[in-house]
């Protein structure tokens, strides 16, 4: 155990200012949108009166239903639309707005999305795609060789490092959107409910925190799993440290749009594991493709059992001499 | 007086695709002992010392360090030695206080400040710690390594080609300090070096490899005994080499001279003995046998054979 929360603490030394950067970055674009939002309003225009949830949701449904109806069934579209009906139905039905007005709803917002399909791997790249790679081509990975804690914690410790690094950044996220809910909000919306669906695709009613903590639960498991592909790449492609990030970019982030081309011609492609990672949105009905949530699961469980058998085999029998 | 031995290398081979580097390679380091390990380029000593600090496996053979087996009982072996093997492994964009941490976290041991001081004024870096490592010279670079090495206190130290690339003080500084580690600390060091006079003047005996296979172990003590060089014409130079060996002495080729150990009695003998034979000997001078004769002849006798 000691030798694993010495890398941790090591990776994380090597690692904050990164750390410090990204957290800026995002402080600061947040930061630029809301002083956007304040300041350059278009007074010109004469504001409608504030629509009920209500009556959006139902013009919303009045368009979905047909769109259904016009679906195929085999369409990777159609569980997503048939899913967002029973969900707006049933927040019709007991009263709940899809747009909660409290602080953590800044949170929920982030859970999914863009969030999880792009920003979340690229700090996870960022962080923690030359997690090897720079060791070994600058030979410092001879620190840890040398060490008398052996190849297998190696690789536990520094995947760990990289999980554990990549959900605090994320953690620091939330807490800059609850920060910033809070200013505009100005109540956190413990008790706000969301309809959403449970594993069998029923509709339930849970409240605001519990939904976050659902979803923070979820992201780190994705988190986990991007952090164990990011880590077999930069393992397999250690000596060259920027190829093994690329790697990684591509892998991660760009394959997916390339897969989704061929998806329907070619169901195969459904199960790439990046496709899953927006593991929350089965809960809101917004899941694209076919899979169900327990499908999901076992991709990304088999995408970690994989990278991780790759990642100690290779660690196991590497020439790191070169 | 038997001594533990620190490391034990026993009958150890290891193959890299159809070439085998190492062949049946045996060696020990005793407790308290500068062992220094010679050979020529691409004899497998990188390879030798990449091994006994579990680097990379053998395929035959058993290497143990303070009993433990390399393989089997990893942490255990590798808690008694520090290494440098090729560049020392540090981040330039830390500082070497932090380096020093970087070690110190995965250690496995309870390292404590007053530890870590100690390696530091051992080396002689107080005044730099808080530099980063990218501002130090390769020598401080070399010293800061072998802090890191010393940090939990092993049993021995393994050095490879510590004075590569070290400017003439820089040699002199490292020769210091590990004579200095030695002698206050009672650590083994165990140091590859193509520096002939650096060894001689460091170790206390030098183990000879070439093509993965050790042609000799000598200790330094014995090495220094006093010979007698006679020179000859260069032209005569290995009939003179036979021709003496055949009177039943092992000499030794340096430069354009032959060494002999022999008593000063027989040499005016010797000397008509080859004149005899049409072989004129110029200068006779008493002198004594080098590393570097014994490097010499131990290599190159091996290819005469």
């Amino acid at each position: 155990m000691e030798y694993i929360y010495g890398t941790v603490i090591n990776e994380w030394v090597k690692r904050k200012k990164r750390v410090y950067w990204i957290i800026s970055v995002y402080a600061l674009l947040t930061f630029a949108l809301l002083v956007a939002e304040v300041f350059v309003k278009d007074t010109s225009v004469q504001q409608a009166p504030e629509v009920q949830w209500q009556e959006q949701l139902q013009a919303q449904l009045a368009q979905l239903i047909p769109y259904k109806d016009s679906l195929n069934t085999s369409d990777p579209a159609y569980r997503q639309v048939a899913n967002q009906i029973i969900i707006a139905e049933h927040q019709l039905a007991a009263g709940v707005n899809p747009e909660p007005t409290g602080a953590l709803h800044w949170i929920n917002n982030d859970m999914s999305g863009v969030f999880i399909k792009y920003i979340l791997p690229l700090i996870i790249i960022i962080i923690g795609a030359d997690v090897f790679s720079a060791d070994i081509s600058s030979g410092t990975i001879k620190l840890f060789l040398l060490s008398p804690q052996g190849r297998p914690k190696i690789l536990l410790s520094k995947l760990l490092a990289v999980f554990l690094i990549s959900s605090a950044v994320t953690v620091a996220i939330h807490l800059l959107s609850l920060c910033v809910g809070l200013l505009r909000e100005k109540q956190f919306g413990l008790q706000d409910n969301y309809v959403l669906l449970d594993i069998f695709e029923r509709t339930i009613v849970i409240t605001s925190w519990e939904f976050t903590l659902l979803g923070i639960l979820l992201t780190m498991f994705s988190t986990f799993s991007i952090a164990c592909m990011v880590v077999f790449f930069s393992l397999i492609l250690g000596h060259h440290s920027g190829f093994a990030t690329l790697a990684s970019f591509w892998f991660i982030m760009i394959m997916d749009s390339l897969l989704a081309l061929i998806k329907n011609s070619a169901p195969i492609v459904q199960y790439f594991p990046t496709f899953h990672l927006d593991f929350i949105s089965h809960f809101t009905g917004r899941f694209d493709g076919h899979s169900d949530f327990m499908t999901s699961l076992v991709v990304l469980c088999a995408t970690n059992a994989i990278c991780l058998a790759a990642s100690w085999l290779s660690i196991k029998r590497k020439n790191f001499a070169g | 007086m038997q001594r533990n031995k620190v490391i034990e290398v026993n009958h150890v081979s290891k193959r890299l695709g159809n070439r085998t580097i190492i062949d049946n390679l045996s060696l020990h380091v005793n407790e308290g002992e500068i062992v220094g390990f010679l050979g020529p380029n691409g004899s497998g000593k990188t390879t030798s010392i990449r091994m006994m600090t579990g680097m990379i496996k053998p395929d035959q053979g058993s290497i143990k360090i303070m009993g433990y087996d390399i393989q089997a009982e990893f942490s255990l072996a590798m808690k008694h030695i520090g290494a440098i093997v090729e560049q020392p492994a540090l981040y330039g964009y830390l500082s070497g206080w932090e380096n020093l941490m970087q070690a110190v976290r995965i250690s496995g041991m309870q390292i404590n400040k007053e530890r870590i001081e100690w390696c530091v004024r051992m080396v002689q870096l107080q005044e730099r710690m808080q530099e980063k490592v990218q501002r130090y010279s390769l020598g401080m670079k070399q010293r800061l390594a072998i802090a890191q090495a010393l940090l939990t206190q092993p049993k021995m130290i393994i050095l490879d080609e510590p004075t590569n690339g070290l400017d003439p003080s820089g040699i002199i500084e490292m020769r210091t300090l590990i004579h200095k580690l030695r002698d206050e600390t009672g650590v083994s060091v165990f140091i590859s070096s193509h520096l002939l006079s650096e060894i001689e003047q460091l170790c206390d005996r030098v183990i000879v490899i070439d093509q993965g296979k050790t042609l000799a172990a000598k200790e330094m003590s014995s090495l220094g005994h006093a010979a007698i060089a006679l020179t000859v014409q260069d032209d005569q130079l290995q009939s003179a080499y036979h021709l003496l060996q055949l009177e039943g002495l092992h000499p030794v080729l340096q430069n354009a001279r032959i060494l002999i150990q022999e008593e000063a009695k027989r040499i005016p003998s010797l000397v008509n003995h080859l004149y005899q034979r049409g072989i004129h000997v110029y200068w006779i001078e008493k002198t004594k046998q080098s590393l570097e004769d014994f490097f010499l002849d131990t290599t190159q006798g091996k290819e005469r054979k």
